[in-house]
């Protein structure tokens, strides 16, 4: 579950590594802290979400919107949920990684553990704007990859038919 | 904590994905955990232990001097009332004692720099039995009249009897102790510097709060942590600054003397508490956090200075000012245990906010000579007014203490 959250986070299995060592170093040396209200998984996730973050802001650069917020206006986001649904997990894990850091990071904290973009900037020291931004752009190019993928596969099986 | 649109939407689909670590994974964990964190050391305690170290030379040094200060005696010529000079005569205690016929051999005339006008003064004005015992010296009239003639001649060829002879008429005014090679803390000092001088000096400076604490309205200690969380009871445990000093004065006379200086200081606080709340799900659970911001600041204060004791190499002063203090950057990031998954208020922002504050504090200085002197500035700073905390991260500063240490030329 830990080396699932830091590979989603990472560029590469090898990054998702470092991540996981620091997590897990971190969770030994305070595991007196864990009070046992909660679930040990539930901690250990969010600890690791945290350690992925502590990387991110290291490496991540975020391109900030110089006018604010700039929606990008293509799919409705009704259409995008959809296309992300329609492939594997690992797949999906692997289109993540491909995306640029900043863009991997918003997308991964408005996503999957449900934060809100004002959360998300207070997290990564980046405007509200910012935020909306790279996860519009992470969206968009992820769905385009989506896309790119599944019509490369319909040719193939068309090819395979003929 | 799901949001109106679509965040969190891959949430399920993620719940159970997990990889395999691999082996060489567990063995880096294992080399990680039996290594020691190393301690850091703050360069602040380099700065407490250079202070400590010329508080205790200066010390010893005193004390050394005022323990063999029964050596010898040194009378000390001072400016005539028309004050042409104030060239100092340093005689051996034993040697006046002792005079003879033959004392021309006892007196090093190069130590003895007389004013030409002040000798004429001294000449004439000469009680006619200040030394009776000394036959040579009875007549002064006549010896006067040669005497002036020979300074006219050449005013620093003064002959030795002639030195003798003013030697009662001196005004010992002060009368200090004398060491060798001159080196004498509690010497009076005889080159203060006059009305008009102009000083400057760099130094380095250090200031601890006693008793900072936050206000209620702080964004790191109410509830806007996070909408989820509440913080309880933060604690203070570092608040400190560290900072560069550039000093101006002016004498308003030997004694008094205005300055000003241009500070900047890094400031740091660390504050820790228990935050409760849960997110983004919604069991509750207590976590342990630490924050710590960085404060960087300029300040201009504006105060003055009266010398207590004055002495050539020593002195010392007190003072107070009105500190004009301008924060333009402030930097908060905060260390939460594993138990906070809630969103980490962290930031970095750059702005002005104005504060004032009233600072007392004494002044040593270590004369190294007339124009440079080594000098050590303890002192209070209680600050008031300032920025309303509800747009400033920075908890309420109140008493601090500290000071400076650097050195200061007059030109």
């Amino acid at each position: 579950m830990m080396k699932g959250v830091c590979l989603r986070y990472a560029k590469d299995e090898m990054e998702a590594e470092d991540m996981l060592q620091e997590a897990f170093i971190h969770a030994f040396r305070n595991l007196d802290k864990y009070n046992h209200r909660g679930a040990l998984g539930g901690w250990l996730r969010r600890l690791t979400v945290n350690k992925a973050l502590e990387f991110c802001r290291k490496n991540a650069s975020f391109q900030r919107a110089k006018d604010g917020y700039q929606q990008v206006q293509s799919d409705p986001v009704s259409e995008s949920n959809e296309i992300f649904k329609q492939i594997g997990l690992e797949e999906l894990v692997a289109k993540i990684q491909q995306l640029p850091a900043g863009y991997r990071t918003v997308f991964n904290l408005y996503a999957v553990e449900g934060y809100k973009h004002k959360e998300i900037a207070e997290k990564l020291q980046i405007t509200v704007g910012t935020s909306k931004s790279q996860y519009s752009n992470a969206r968009q190019q992820l769905a385009e990859m989506i896309r790119q993928e599944q019509e490369d596969e319909l040719k193939r099986m068309a090819y395979a038919k003929q | 904590m799901q949001n109106n649109d679509d965040s969190g939407f891959l949430n399920d689909r993620f719940e159970g994905y997990s990889a395999a670590p691999t082996d060489q994974l567990w063995d880096n964990i294992a080399e990680s955990l039996e290594a020691k964190p190393k301690k850091k050391r703050g360069f602040i305690w380099w700065w407490v232990g250079g202070g400590l170290a010329a508080v205790v030379g200066l010390g010893y040094m005193s004390a050394n001097q005022i323990w063999n200060a029964d050596d010898k005696i040194e009378y000390l010529s001072r400016q005539s009332e028309n004050d042409v000079s104030d060239q100092k005569v340093f005689i051996d205690h034993s040697t006046i004692f002792n005079l003879n016929d033959s004392t021309d051999d006892l007196v090093n005339t190069e130590n003895i720099s007389r004013n030409k006008d002040l000798v004429k003064s001294d000449v004439s004005s000469m009680p006619t039995n200040t030394n009776p015992s000394n036959d040579q010296i009875i007549d002064r009239e006549e010896q006067g009249k040669n005497e002036e003639a020979d300074l006219k001649k050449d005013p620093f060829s003064i002959n030795n009897k002639m030195a003798i002879a003013l030697m009662p008429i001196q005004k010992p005014e002060l009368l200090a102790v004398s060491f060798p090679n001159n080196c004498c803390v509690f010497e009076p000092n005889l080159e203060k510097p006059k009305k008009g001088t102009w000083e400057w000096g760099l130094s380095i400076n250090s200031w601890h709060s006693f008793n900072t604490s936050a206000s209620e309205d702080n964004i790191l200690v109410d509830t806007e942590i996070a909408e989820e969380y509440t913080d309880v009871s933060p604690t203070f445990s570092i608040r400190k600054n560290l900072g560069l000093r550039g000093y101006l004065g002016y004498h308003l006379n030997e004694r008094f003397r205005l300055y000003t200086s241009l500070h900047f200081e890094g400031t740091r606080y660390r504050y820790s508490g228990l935050i409760t709340g849960g997110f983004p799900s919604s069991e509750e659970v207590t976590s342990f956090y630490t924050n710590q911001v960085r404060q960087y600041s300029f300040g201009i204060p504006i105060g003055i200075e009266f010398d207590i004791i004055d002495r050539k190499k020593f002195s010392f002063a007190a003072g107070f000012d009105f500190l004009n203090e301008m924060t333009i950057h402030e930097r908060y990031k905060p260390y939460y245990d594993g138990n906070y998954a809630g969103p980490e208020v962290s930031g970095n922002s750059s702005f002005f906010h104005y504060r004032s504050a009233l600072g007392a504090h004494m002044n040593f200085n270590y004369h190294i000579n007339s124009n440079l002197r080594l000098n050590l500035r303890p002192g209070l700073r209680s600050y008031f007014g300032g920025p309303s905390m509800e747009a400033f991260i920075l908890p309420n500063r109140q008493l601090w203490w500290g000071g400076s240490i650097g050195f200061i030329k007059s030109f």
